[in-house]
C-alpha cells in the first residue's frame, strides 16, 4: 500500500517538468550499460579465436640427445576439415592438420620454443589425447605428468597412450574414417568398452595410481602395423608404471583379466574352442570386483568374483548348442578361459611386481591397521597373495537362431 | 536515530545465510587438506558448534532487540569502550570482505584470465558491490532466495552429470586420522565459512519483531551444513587422493565432465555462480562495514560512506596478501583463530558482561 | 597513470557524496567524511607506491603466530 501511493505523485512530476532530466537519465545509463557491456567481454585477456594453434594431440619421444625431449603437437586447421572429408575419393588435398615438433630440455621449455617458429600460441584445452614413446616411458614421466596436471589448461580427461616405436608417426598417420589422426585415436579409445581388451586410462587415473603407494598405473600401448602397404593403428596390451616409468607390458589376453578382476570389462567376445568346434560368446553386462577377506590365521586374502552374462554369437560347430546340457558345457569351457585369463594377469602382474589391480588400495580402505603393517614390503606380499576366484558364467540366450544351420537341422 | 529502516522476512534472511556461505564452500581447500577424505563429516561436527555461536547470538539479540551489533557493544560497555569494540569488530569485517575479495580476484586471474591484471577485476567486483548496496540492502537479500536455487541447482546438475565418472571407494578410509585432525578440521569450519554469520548481527535488527532471527540463522546453518557435505562428497569420489593436491576441487571435478562428449567445459557456469555468489558475500560484508562506520561516527544516514568504504576494500584486497601460498598458509593456520576472536570470544565477552550488567543494575529498564 | 586513475576515481567519488551532504548542512557528518576519506587516500597511497610491508593481515599473522602461540 505504502509504495502505490508513493509512486501516483511521481507520475504527476514527470508530466509536468521538462523532460531533460530524464533523457540525461536513460543517456547515462545506456552508456553505462555498454560500458558494462565492453568491459565484461574480458577484452584485457582476449584470445582471438585466429591467434590460437589449437592442439588436439601431444606426443613426446626422446632423441639422440640423452636431455632432450621430442615434443610434437597436432594442430588443427579448422578451415580444412570439411575440404579433407569430403575429398576422400583420391585427389591429394591438403590435410586438416599440422604437426608441429620441437625439441628442448622439458615440456614447458619445448612448447614455448614453438612459440618462436608459430605465429600462433598453443592453446591445450581441446587436448585429447597425449602419446608417450616407449622408451621415453621406460626413462621416466614424471615430469610430463605434473605439467600436464598443474597446467590450467590442460584437463584431468586427456587419454594417455604408450607407443611402440615413435609417438610422432602415429600422429602421421591418415586414417580413412576421420581427417584428423587425433580424433580417431581418441574415438577408438572410447570405442574399446565395447571390447574390454583396452585398459583406459585418462591423466586423472593415472594421478590417482601415481599418488598411490601400492598401485601401478596402466596406459595401454598403441602400435603401427602394415596390410596391404598402408599404416594403421591398433591398441594392443598394456603398458605398466611404477614410480614413472615404463616395466613391463600386459598382452592382449593378460590385460582381458585384469579387466576382469578390476571390474571394468562389462562386455567382451570370447571365442571358445570346444570339442566340436568353435563357438563366438559374446559378453554383455558382465561384473568383477574383488574383495579382501580375513582368513582364519589374520592373514588378509583376496576373493576375485566374475559374473559373466552373454549370449551366444555365433556357432561354428554342427551340434545344437542351444540345448541346456550344452549350454552347460560351453558355461564350464568360457569359464575356463575367463580363469586362464585371469590367472594368467596374475602371473604377470607377480613376475613384474607390480600390483595392477589395486589390492593394496583395498586393503588400505578396508584394513587400515594390517595395511599398515603391510606398507613397508608390498612387494614382497604381493608376491605371495593367491587369489581365489570365482567365476560364474551364465548364457542366456542364444541369438537369433537357436538351432545350427546344417542339413537336418530344422527337424 | 535509526540507520537502517528496511525490512527483511524470515526466509530471505535463511536464504542469505545459505548465500552467504556458499561461496566459501565451492572453494573448500582449506579444509580438504586437513581431513582428506571424511571433510564431509566435518561439515557436520562444524555445525554443531555453529549452532552453539547462534545461541551466543540470539542470546544478546534477545536482550537488546532491534538493534544490530554495534549498538548492542555500545549499550552494554557504554559510549566509549563500545566504540573501541565496535572498531575492532568493523576492522574484522573490512578484513573478511577485503580476503573475500582478493579470494575470488585469485580465481578469476589465476584459472579464467591470466593475463588480466588483479586490480582490474578487483575494481569491477567492488564497483559493482558498491552499486548493489547503494541500491538498498534489502534487494540484496531479497535477491539471495533466487540466487541460493540457481547455486543448488547448478551444483546438482553438474554432480548429477559426473556421475558416472565417480568411485565411490575413494570414501574409504572411514575416520583413520588422528583426533587432532578433526579437531582442526572442526574448528576450521566453524570459524572460516559457518562463524561469519556474525555479520548477519548488523541485519538481523531488520528483522520483524515477532519473527526470530535464531531459527531463521540456524535454519540457513543447516542448509548450508548439508550441502558443504554434499559438495565434499561429490568432489572426493571424483578425485580421490587428488583431492589434496589440486588448488580448487570443486574446479577440476567440474572441469572433468564429459558426458557424449556434448556436454563438457562445465566450468563456464561454476565460475559465474562463483562470481555471483563472492558478490553477494562481500555485498553483506560491505554493508556490514559501513553501517559500522556509520554507526561509530554518529552519521544520521549511511549511504554517503558505502563509496568511501568500498574504496578502502578495494585498496586493502589488493595489498592483503602477495603470493597464493601466503593465502594458504594463513587459511590453514592463523585464520581460524583470527575468525573465532570475534565469532566466539567477543560475543561471548559481551553476552557475560551483558549479564553481569543485567545483575548489578536490577534497576534499571531493559534495553 | 595509475596515479591518475586513483585521482580520478577520488574526485569521482567525493563529487559524488560531498554535495548531497553539504547540502543537508550537517557539518559533522562532513568533518567525519573529510577525515575517513582522507585516511582511504593514505591507504591508497600506501597500496598504490607497493608499500607491501603494511598488510594488516600479516601483522595480524605474526601477532597471532608468534604473540600468543595460537596456531596450527
Amino acid at each position: 500500500m505504502k509504495k502505490r501511493k508513493a509512486k501516483a505523485p511521481k507520475h504527476d512530476l514527470i508530466r509536468k517538468t521538462n523532460r531533460f532530466p530524464q533523457f540525461a537519465k536513460r543517456a547515462t545509463s545506456l552508456i553505462l550499460c555498454i560500458g558494462i557491456i565492453l568491459s565484461f567481454s574480458s577484452c584485457w585477456s582476449r584470445r582471438e579465436l585466429n591467434t590460437l594453434a589449437i592442439v588436439l594431440a601431444t606426443a613426446f619421444d626422446t632423441t639422440t640427445q640423452p636431455e632432450m625431449l621430442q615434443v610434437t603437437a597436432q594442430v588443427v586447421k579448422p578451415g580444412q576439415i570439411k575440404a579433407s572429408s569430403s575429398a576422400s575419393g583420391g585427389e591429394a588435398t591438403q590435410k586438416a592438420y599440422t604437426n608441429i615438433k620441437s625439441i628442448d630440455k622439458s615440456v614447458i621449455s619445448a612448447y614455448a620454443k614453438i612459440t618462436r617458429m608459430n605465429n600462433r600460441t598453443m592453446y591445450f584445452s581441446h587436448n585429447r589425447i597425449i602419446i608417450l614413446s616407449r622408451e621415453l616411458a621406460e626413462k621416466g614421466i614424471s615430469e610430463e605428468v605434473d605439467s600436464f596436471t598443474r597446467n590450467n589448461e590442460t584437463r584431468l580427461n586427456v587419454y594417455l597412450l604408450v607407443s611402440e616405436g615413435k609417438a610422432s608417426d602415429i600422429l602421421n598417420e591418415e586414417f580413412d574414417l576421420e581427417s584428423i589422426p587425433a580424433n580417431h585415436i581418441a574415438e577408438m579409445i572410447e570405442n574399446q568398452k565395447i571390447n574390454s581388451e583396452t585398459a583406459i586410462t585418462t591423466l586423472r587415473d593415472f594421478d590417482i595410481a601415481m599418488l598411490s603407494d601400492s598401485t601401478t598405473p596402466l596406459v595401454p600401448i598403441i602400435k603401427i602395423y602394415e596390410t596391404d602397404g598402408k599404416n594403421d593403428a591398433k591398441l594392443e596390451g598394456t603398458a605398466v608404471f611404477k614410480d614413472g616409468k615404463m616395466i613391463g607390458e600386459f598382452n592382449v589376453s593378460q590385460t582381458r583379466g585384469l579387466l576382469w578382476v578390476t571390474g571394468k570389462a562389462h562386455q567382451g567376445v570370447e571365442t571358445v574352442q570346444t570339442d566340436w568346434g568353435q563357438v563366438d560368446l559374446r559378453f554383455s553386462h558382465s561384473q568383477g570386483s574383488f574383495k579382501i577377506v580375513k582368513n582364519e590365521d589374520g592373514s588378509t586374502g583376496i576373493r576375485i568374483k566374475i559374473d559373466a552374462r552373454g549370449c551366444i554369437d555365433s556357432n561354428a560347430t554342427e551340434e545344437d548348442i542351444s540345448t541346456v546340457q550344452n549350454l552347460e558345457k560351453l558355461e564350464k569351457k568360457a569359464e575356463e578361459y575367463i580363469r586362464g585369463d585371469v590367472e594368467d594377469a596374475i602371473k604377470q602382474a607377480k613376475a613384474l611386481s607390480a600390483d595392477v589391480f589395486g589390492f593394496g588400495e583395498a586393503i588400505r580402505r578396508d584394513y587400515p591397521k594390517d595395511w599398515e603393517k603391510m606398507k613397508g614390503n608390498w612387494d614382497k606380499e604381493f608376491l605371495m597373495l593367491e587369489p581365489e576366484i570365482e567365476i560364474t558364467v551364465s548364457l542366456t540366450c542364444t541369438g537369433g537362431i537357436g538351432k545350427p544351420i546344417v542339413p537336418g537341422g530344422a527337424e | 536515530m535509526k540507520l537502517e529502516n528496511g525490512h527483511v522476512s524470515e526466509r530471505a534472511l535463511m536464504f542469505s545465510v545459505f548465500c552467504f556461505m556458499q561461496g566459501t564452500m565451492l572453494r573448500a581447500a582449506f579444509i580438504v587438506a586437513i581431513t582428506k577424505n571424511d571433510s564431509w563429516a566435518m561439515a557436520f561436527t562444524g555445525l554443531v558448534f555453529s549452532l552453539l555461536l547462534i545461541v551466543i547470538y540470539v542470546a544478546l539479540f534477545r536482550r537488546y532487540p532491534q538493534k544490530n551489533l554495534f549498538e548492542i557493544n555500545e549499550s552494554i560497555f557504554g559510549p566509549i569502550f563500545g566504540k573501541l569494540i565496535s572498531v575492532l569488530y568493523l576492522f574484522f569485517f573490512l578484513s573478511l570482505a577485503a580476503l573475500n575479495t582478493h579470494d575470488l580476484g585469485d580465481f578469476v586471474v589465476g584459472h579464467m584470465m591470466p593475463g588480466t591484471p588483479l586490480t582490474a577485476v578487483i575494481l569491477l567486483f567492488m564497483l559493482v558491490c558498491v552499486y548493489a548496496i547503494r541500491k538498498g540492502i534489502e534487494n540484496l537479500l531479497r535477491l539471495s532466495t533466487v540466487l541460493a536455487i540457481i547455486g543448488v541447482g547448478a551444483v546438482v546438475i553438474n554432480s548429477g552429470l559426473i556421475l558416472k565418472d565417480v568411485q565411490i571407494n575413494f570414501l574409504k578410509p572411514l575416520f583413520q586420522l588422528p583426533l587432532e585432525k578433526y579437531i582442526q578440521g572442526t574448528v576450521t569450519i566453524t570459524a572460516i565459512p559457518m562463524g561469519e554469520i556474525v555479520a548477519f548481527a548488523m541485519i538481523v535488527p531488520m528483522l520483524d519483531k515477532n519473527k526470530s532471527a535464531g531459527k531463521a540463522l540456524a535454519k540457513g546453518l543447516v542448509l548450508s551444513a548439508i550441502f558443504l557435505a554434499f559438495i565434499m562428497l561429490r568432489d572426493i569420489v571424483t578425485l580421490g587422493p587428488l583431492i589434496t593436491i589440486v588448488g580448487l576441487p570443486s574446479y577440476e571435478s567440474v572441469r572433468y565432465i564429459n558426458v557424449a562428449g556434448v556436454l563438457t567445459r562445465m566450468e563456464s557456469i561454476y565460475a559465474i555462480i562463483l562470481i555471483s555468489l563472492f558478490m553477494f558475500k562481500v555485498g553483506i560484508l560491505l554493508y556490514a562495514s559501513v553501517l559500522g562506520l556509520a554507526q561509530l561516527l554518529n552519521f544520521k544516514s549511511y549511504p554517503p560512506l558505502i563509496r568511501i568504504c568500498g574504496a578502502s576494500i578495494f585498496f586493502y584486497a589488493l595489498i592483503v596478501f602477495e603470493a597464493v601460498m601466503e593465502n594458504v598458509d594463513w587459511g590453514a593456520t592463523t585464520a581460524p583463530f583470527f575468525s573465532l576472536t570475534f565469532e566466539f570470544a567477543l560475543p561471548t565477552f559481551s553476552l557475560v558482561a551483558a549479564v553481569i550488567k543485567k545483575a548489578v543494575t536490577p534497576q534499571e529498564a531493559e534495553g | 597513470m595509475k596515479l591518475l586513475l586513483c585521482f580520478v576515481g577520488f574526485a569521482a567519488i567525493a563529487y559524488s557524496d560531498l554535495p548531497g551532504l553539504i547540502k543537508q548542512k550537517q557539518r559533522r557528518e562532513i568533518i567525519m567524511y573529510i577525515m575517513v576519506y582522507l585516511l582511504v587516500l593514505g591507504f591508497a597511497a600506501l597500496a598504490l607506491f607497493d608499500f607491501k610491508a603494511a598488510s594488516p593481515i600479516k601483522m595480524i599473522q605474526t601477532f597471532y603466530r608468534d604473540f600468543l602461540h595460537l596456531s596450527f
